[in-house]
């Protein structure tokens, strides 16, 4: 847990409530960054620091919901805490949809806000280690020669040599070769870590 | 008359003449006269009177012989010489003695008449008449001896010379005793005495005048003719004159009946009262609108002001006013009082009559009941208030999203501030800068909660129906207010463009602000299509024409289709899905109560206006 690097983004247009929330997460000793409109936090480009979004869904201009689909076309990763003054049904399944990590309602407890931006913070701290993990992962596939790449494929879904074989039209010994060649370029010691790695991958990078 | 005479009476008979003789001797011999009978010288006494006796006698003889001798002869004259013929004829006709005016008459000498038939002179003609004058002028069988009864006729005689005249006849028959012979006629049988008059000049007369009382009387017939015929004429005249005007009277009596038949029937309490303030007609309907009869108001003006409601009477007293002054037709409305004591709407409209001249002759009115119709008015003015008011909670329901929006915000910030305070309150040492500042924004942020509260409050605000001095542009800018979140969140720019010296109005603040809120909402409705940025609401307020101030709400959304612009107030008429069409209705309707108009226009480039007027109120005329 590192809350002292993590910061926390406000983005609400209304100027109190803006003002409230960043003293009750300073008080809770967090970093605080506030933005009036969805526009102004897009405009200072993707956070460098890990962190989380609060996010007022209704708002003049860009919406919460729409800044959230805006992140996600951009591969902007953060958790999203949405805070809303009607948190109707469809509202919150399309936001939870959208990857929101909790969704609270207008006026909330403080208490519930900040248990919810710690829990962001952590998901934050794991999602960037996935991350960078994920990276090596896809780092260490494109190494792979396209026939270690199919090889490779097949491993994940629990082919067994010999099918791989027939499937490939290659000898049983050939594929145990490539195999050897996949593991040790995928720097894993068992078939279990090169499936736990695989699975981390968004499906595109799967593929 | 002499054969009638008596013979002289004895001496003894004649005391006077012996009273005389005796006076007569005593005078011419101075004697006294013997008294003693016997003696001689009472007997030569006695002789000597008697002699005078004789004398005087003779004397007297004498003289009365005379006498009658004159008498005689005049009488012959008298008989003679009479201006009639007398005649005396037998039962026959034949003439028995005829005086000479009887011969002149018949132009006959006396002589050769004798014997004659006196019925040969008389004209054939008339010869019957004389006949039955004969017969008639004779003693009838068996009636009473004695003269007669006179008779009398005309007969026209004729001449031997064949001249003809007229006489009259009067005729008895004097004697009818058989057998004994009338005086001096030598004749047996009656005897006829016959007055004749020429009685021809009378009988010229006569004719002449007959002829000339015909000729008058034809002059008088035909004057009379003459005269009859102008009277018919008149008469005529006179008769159609009057038929006319009977005519005419009926007509009248038609007219009249068709005029008061008009008016008694009328439905409405008619009435027509003269200047000094007395009924001169008043309908019958009278009794069935107020209850009273026509009588009983009839008593004057101030009767009439009685059964007025106490609170309209003034009015009523100030349009009397106006009678003389107000040429025109002229209405008023007030409610009354029935004899049964039930309250009743009247709508009185009057008119001053004049005569010929411009005379004032009074007022005629007509006073209708119209209690039903006012009450459907109020009915309606209420379900149309009822209808507003729904449809101010409709419009309140579409803000409430909004609205509860904007109470969230500064709760959650309340709500905030409220818990870091009291995190800030355990920490060691708190942070009392910090703490304050919280408490300050929580403050700020209650009282900008309450601000909204208010605003939700007058939306749901029933209506009064107190009118007051408004501000117009005080009552947009409440409505901005209150539209402020929604107006954001659509991305809706509001301009306003107020005139600061508007004029006031007299108004109802929560309908002129619910007619805004129509407007402003449907016009962000009709900008939702457009992109944002483009979604522009002005909201502008003049005073331009005198009297009124306008006020407009333009917006740059899709406008109104041209085939709809016509059918925009009707109630019910929508283009919104889900909409209930009366927004429009009731603005207009609330407008129109305020003596003002709505329209709408499309703009030249895009979107459309709305507009209202409003008369400015002035101070004089609270």
């Amino acid at each position: 847990m590192t809350p002292e690097t993590a910061t926390v983004f406000v983005v609400d247009n209304d100027p109190s409530v803006r003002k409230a929330l960043a003293r009750s997460l300073l008080t809770a000793g967090l970093k605080v960054k506030t933005f009036a409109s969805a526009r102004e936090f897009l405009d200072q480009g993707p956070p460098g620091s890990p962190g989380c979004l609060v996010l007022d869904v209704r708002m003049p201009g860009l919406s919460g919901l729409e800044l959230q689909a805006e992140l996600n076309a951009r591969d902007i990763r953060i958790p999203i805490i949405f805070i809303t003054g009607h948190g109707d049904i469809p509202l919150s399944v399309k936001a939870m949809k959208g990857g929101a990590t909790d969704f609270l309602t207008k006026p909330f407890k403080l208490g519930n806000l900040i248990r919810a931006v710690r829990e962001a913070l952590q998901q934050d701290e794991f999602l960037q280690a996935s991350r960078a993990k994920n990276a090596e992962v896809q780092r260490c596939i494109e190494t792979l020669t396209p026939r270690e790449r199919e090889v490779l494929d097949l491993v994940v879904k629990g082919r067994l040599n010999k099918q791989i074989g027939e499937e490939l039209g290659a000898a049983e010994s050939t594929i145990k070769v490539h195999r050897g060649r996949v593991m040790n370029k995928m720097q894993v010691q068992s078939v279990a870590d090169l499936v736990r790695d695989m699975a981390g991958l968004a499906p595109k990078h799967r593929e | 008359m002499s054969k009638h005479r008596k013979p002289p009476a004895p001496p003894d008979h004649y005391p006077h003449i012996r009273l005389a003789a005796e006076a007569q001797l005593a005078r011419s011999s101075g004697t006294v006269p013997e008294r003693q009978r016997g003696t001689p010288a009472a007997m030569i006494h006695e002789l000597q009177v008697h002699q005078l006796e004789l004398e005087i006698q003779n004397h007297e003889l004498k003289r009365v012989q005379s006498e009658l001798e004159q008498s005689r002869d005049r009488y012959l004259d008298l008989y003679d010489f009479s201006p009639v013929g007398y005649f005396a004829i037998t039962g026959e006709g034949r003439i028995l003695e005829v005086n000479l005016m009887g011969a002149t008459l018949l132009g006959v000498p006396r002589s050769k008449l004798l014997q004659c038939a006196l019925g040969s002179f008389v004209a054939f003609e008339d010869r019957d008449r004389w006949r039955r004058h004969l017969s008639t002028t004779l003693p009838q069988a068996g009636s009473s001896p004695g003269p007669g009864e006179k008779q009398s006729c005309e007969l026209m005689l004729q001449r031997e010379n064949g001249a003809t005249f007229h006489v009259c006849l009067e005729s008895i028959c004097l004697e009818q005793t058989a057998g004994q012979e009338p005086a001096g006629t030598g004749v047996a049988g009656p005897v006829i005495r016959t007055a004749m008059s020429d009685i021809t000049k009378r009988i010229e007369a006569e004719t002449m005048l007959r002829n000339s009382e015909a000729r008058l009387r034809q002059e008088l017939e035909s004057r009379v003719r003459d005269r009859t015929a102008e009277l018919q004429q008149i008469n005529e005249n006179l008769r159609r004159e009057i038929e006319i005007r009977k005519l005419a009277e009926q007509e009248l009596s038609e007219s009249e009946t068709r005029y008061r038949t008009v008016a008694d029937f009328t439905y409405d309490w008619e009435y027509w009262e003269s200047p000094e303030g007395v009924l001169v007609y008043c309908s019958p309907a009278c009794e069935r609108i107020t209850g009273y009869a026509a009588a009983e108001l009839a008593v004057g003006r101030e009767m009439f002001t009685q059964i007025i409601q106490p609170q309209d009477r003034d009015n009523w007293r100030q349009h009397k006013c106006e009678d003389r002054a107000m040429p025109m037709p002229r209405s008023i409305l007030f409610r009354i009082h029935r004899k049964d004591g039930e309250l009743r709407w009247i709508e009185h409209f009057c008119q001053p009559i004049t005569g010929n001249q411009g005379e004032f002759l009074g007022v005629r009115a007509s006073n209708r009941d119209v209690t039903d119709r006012k009450q459907a008015e109020m009915d309606l003015h209420q379900l149309r208030e009822a209808l507003a008011r729904v449809i101010r909670i409709t419009t309140a329901g579409q803000l409430a999203a909004s609205l509860a929006h904007e109470l969230n915000q500064p709760l959650t910030a309340i709500r905030c501030n409220a818990d870091t305070a009291e995190q800030l309150l355990a920490c060691a040492p708190p942070n009392i800068a910090e703490i304050r500042a919280a408490v300050a924004d929580i403050a700020d942020d209650s009282e900008r909660a309450g601000r909204v509260i208010q605003r939700l409050r007058a939306l749901f605000e029933k209506t009064i129906h107190e009118r007051s001095a408004l501000q117009l542009n005080d009552v947009i800018h409440e409505t901005l207010d209150l539209l402020h979140s929604e107006l954001e969140l659509k991305a809706v720019t509001a301009q306003v463009h107020l005139e600061p010296t508007l004029p006031k109005v007299l108004g109802n603040r929560v309908e002129l602000q619910q007619v805004l809120l129509n407007l402003i909402v449907n016009a962000m409705e009709a900008m939702s299509g457009c992109k944002p940025g483009q979604r522009h609401l002005e909201i502008t307020t003049t005073c331009e024409e005198p009297g009124e101030i306008r006020a407009s709400v333009r917006d740059s959304g899709t406008g109104i289709q041209v085939s709809e612009i016509s059918r925009l107030f009707e109630p019910f008429f929508t283009t919104k899905v889900g909409g209930m069409g009366m927004g429009l209705a009731i603005s207009q309707y609330i407008i129109e109560a305020h003596d003002g108009s709505l329209r709408a226009v499309n703009n030249p480039e895009r979107g459309a206006t709305f507009q209202f007027t409003l008369p400015i109120h002035h101070k004089e005329h609270p």
